[in-house]
């Protein structure tokens, strides 16, 4: 059920993607994570506008008097809360509910960059059955070219230079994943409250920590082919980001 | 408070966990086993050990190493040679002599980028190994480096020869004649698939080879020049096999060939029961050749099914005559090595201890 859904379909369309570009893989993915952010956009645009309505109701004056007002009652400052958020119209997770859709996308992606890219015969065997029939001269395409610029798609990245010792390679893909993941969670999240009783802020300041950290250390061990993913996934999501802001001062105005 | 960061928790969790379980980076079989036989042993090259195993009595004589070093690993086909050594290449991208008597290591030669798929080819003075890092490694047989040659791809499978020129085939959907010695480039031939599987030279000056570009093709061995090409309904992965002028194998969906090798005709097919990979062993009596269902089957040579065997697990491995046993090693299974007689009855099966 999962390989039918979504690793079958991965597999294929990167491939297919491929031929189309000089069989080189790396920009197989960049192309390929900027048609998924495209396909994604409708859940983007609902985080940003989950992001929004929740600064604004933050920085609201009700907000602001029922935090004074229930400052010592905890229970009674969460409930109000609830009911502030629901006047509002506001769901408290409507912005990270989105980006956690995204896991099964970051795990089939991994899972199909792997297959793809098939290394050994166990894989190039579980390969011969992913690809679809119907798709002409696929298998012609076989083994993919797995060198991107000074990486190996297949293995962790590392950019050795000569004036380094024997052996300590740079994880830049890594350094850049994390950068960007923590640039994209800020303009993508709203600035929290304190409130130890806001369940939402927590759960978005933990978010905003726990993330990129995850991101870079997910770049730093697996595969460069979900690296380069990574980094491509989150420059589009910024320039996505910027794009809406700017849309939606222009309305304002 | 409690539920997000338990969401958040669960979620990070989870995927590292699932990453974790489909990187590779823990020990699991990433191919199958290889075998060679001797007079007396069978070497069976699986996961983190060679086993030398007693063919009279399937118990083991040696493993190596002993005990198991997790960075290491074997799954191709261990070579013997004339001299008295044995000859396999790891996943740790070294290539070792072992004394076939104890299993102790004689040499070794660590200059390959990538794990070695494909077996060495051994002739009266080199060892030619093709490792996964695109090089053919010609060595001596002290394991001294003599030169190298690159292809455009990963090199899987053992190279050939037949005397005059060394016959190798790359995922880069090549052949490529080589000049023995020298390594001087003969030619090249482009079959538009990759090519996992060795070549099969013929004396009258012909080269067999199967591609992921569903065909089994004829190459003349002077120039490249393609003699036929005889398409199959899938990716054929392992050299086929010759008999009386008919060319046997296999392809992954599951249907087996007999074609006329002078023109590439077909002479019959059948469709057993599932993938297959090992090139057929021809005897007098028939064709054995295993299945991914885990099946040793054994036909005529026109085609008629005699028995077939339910080995378990699934069987990509070959299978090898030793005497009067054919032996077959599946994987997914306990067993590592199962030998049988000409009729299909289980002579011994060779299951190894775990390590301590």
């Amino acid at each position: 059920m999962w390989e039918t859904i979504i690793i079958d379909p991965m597999i294929n369309a990167l491939l297919y993607i491929y031929s189309f570009l000089g069989e080189n893989f790396g920009l197989t993915i960049i192309v390929f994570t900027i048609l998924v952010r495209i396909l994604l956009y409708p859940l983007t645009a609902k985080q940003l506008k989950g992001a929004r309505d929740m600064q604004e109701m933050q920085s609201s004056k009700k907000w602001q008097d029922i935090q004074k007002k229930y400052k010592n009652d905890r229970e009674k400052l969460a409930q109000e809360q609830m009911k502030l958020y629901q006047e509002m119209g506001i769901n408290p997770f409507g912005s990270c509910l989105p980006t956690l859709i995204q896991f099964p996308l970051i795990l089939g992606m991994y899972q199909a960059l792997i297959a793809a890219l098939a290394a050994t015969p166990i894989q190039l065997l579980e390969l011969s059955r992913h690809i679809y029939s119907f798709l002409p001269n696929l298998s012609a395409l076989l083994p993919l070219n797995s060198r991107f610029l000074w990486m190996d798609l297949g293995q962790p990245e590392r950019l050795f230079l000569p004036f380094l010792p024997e052996n300590w390679g740079i994880p830049v893909l890594a350094i850049i994943v994390t950068a960007t993941s923590f640039l994209q969670t800020r303009m993508t999240t709203p600035p929290t409250s304190s409130s130890s009783g806001d369940q939402g802020a927590a759960m978005t300041r933990a978010m905003s920590l726990y993330m990129p950290l995850l991101m870079g250390w997910l770049a730093l061990s697996f595969a460069s082919g979900l690296a380069l993913y990574f980094t491509a996934s989150n420059i589009v999501g910024i320039l996505q980001s910027l794009l809406l802001n700017r849309l939606r001062t222009s309305i304002e105005e | 408070m409690k539920i997000p960061r338990k969401i958040i928790f669960i979620t990070i969790l989870f995927t590292a966990a699932m990453l974790s379980a489909c990187s590779g980076r823990r020990f699991s079989a990433t191919s199958w086993p290889g075998i060679a036989v001797s007079d007396d042993t069978a070497y069976v090259a699986f996961g983190q050990h060679v086993y030398a195993v007693n063919l009279e009595n399937g118990r083991e004589r040696w493993r190596y190493p002993d005990p198991a070093d997790n960075k290491i690993s074997f799954f191709s086909a261990p070579v013997l040679t004339e001299d008295g050594q044995l000859i396999i290449g790891g996943y740790d991208n070294v290539l070792r002599s072992l004394n076939p008597e104890n299993g102790r290591e004689i040499w070794s030669f660590e200059g390959a980028g990538n794990r070695y798929i494909g077996s060495p080819l051994i002739t009266e003075d080199a060892i030619y190994a093709p490792s996964a890092d695109q090089y053919l490694y010609v060595l001596d047989l002290e394991g001294g480096l003599i030169d190298t040659f690159q292809a455009d791809r990963a090199l899987w499978a053992k190279p050939s020869t037949d005397g005059q020129s060394i016959y190798l085939t790359s995922l880069d959907h090549h052949v490529y004649a080589l000049t023995p010695g020298s390594l001087n480039l003969e030619w090249s031939r482009d079959l538009s698939g990759a090519i996992v599987g060795s070549a099969l030279i013929t004396e009258d000056g012909k080269l067999f080879v199967g591609t992921f570009n569903n065909e089994m093709v004829a190459l003349d061995t002077s120039d490249g020049d393609v003699i036929w090409r005889t398409t199959t309904s899938g990716w054929v992965w392992d050299q086929p096999a010759l008999a009386d002028n008919r060319l046997y194998f296999g392809d992954l969906d599951g249907a087996f060939y007999a074609l006329d090798a002078q023109d590439g005709s077909l002479i019959w097919d059948l469709d057993p029961d599932g993938p297959i990979v090992g090139t057929p062993l021809i005897t007098e009596e028939g064709i054995f050749f295993t299945t991914e269902e885990g099946k040793l089957n054994f036909f005529d040579r026109e085609g008629n099914p005699i028995w077939n065997e339910t080995i378990g697990g699934a069987t990509y491995t070959k299978p090898v005559v030793a005497g009067e046993l054919i032996l077959v090693a599946p994987i997914e299974s306990e067993t590592l090595l199962v030998a049988l007689n000409a009729n299909g009855t289980e002579r011994w099966a060779f299951t190894p201890a775990q390590d301590e």
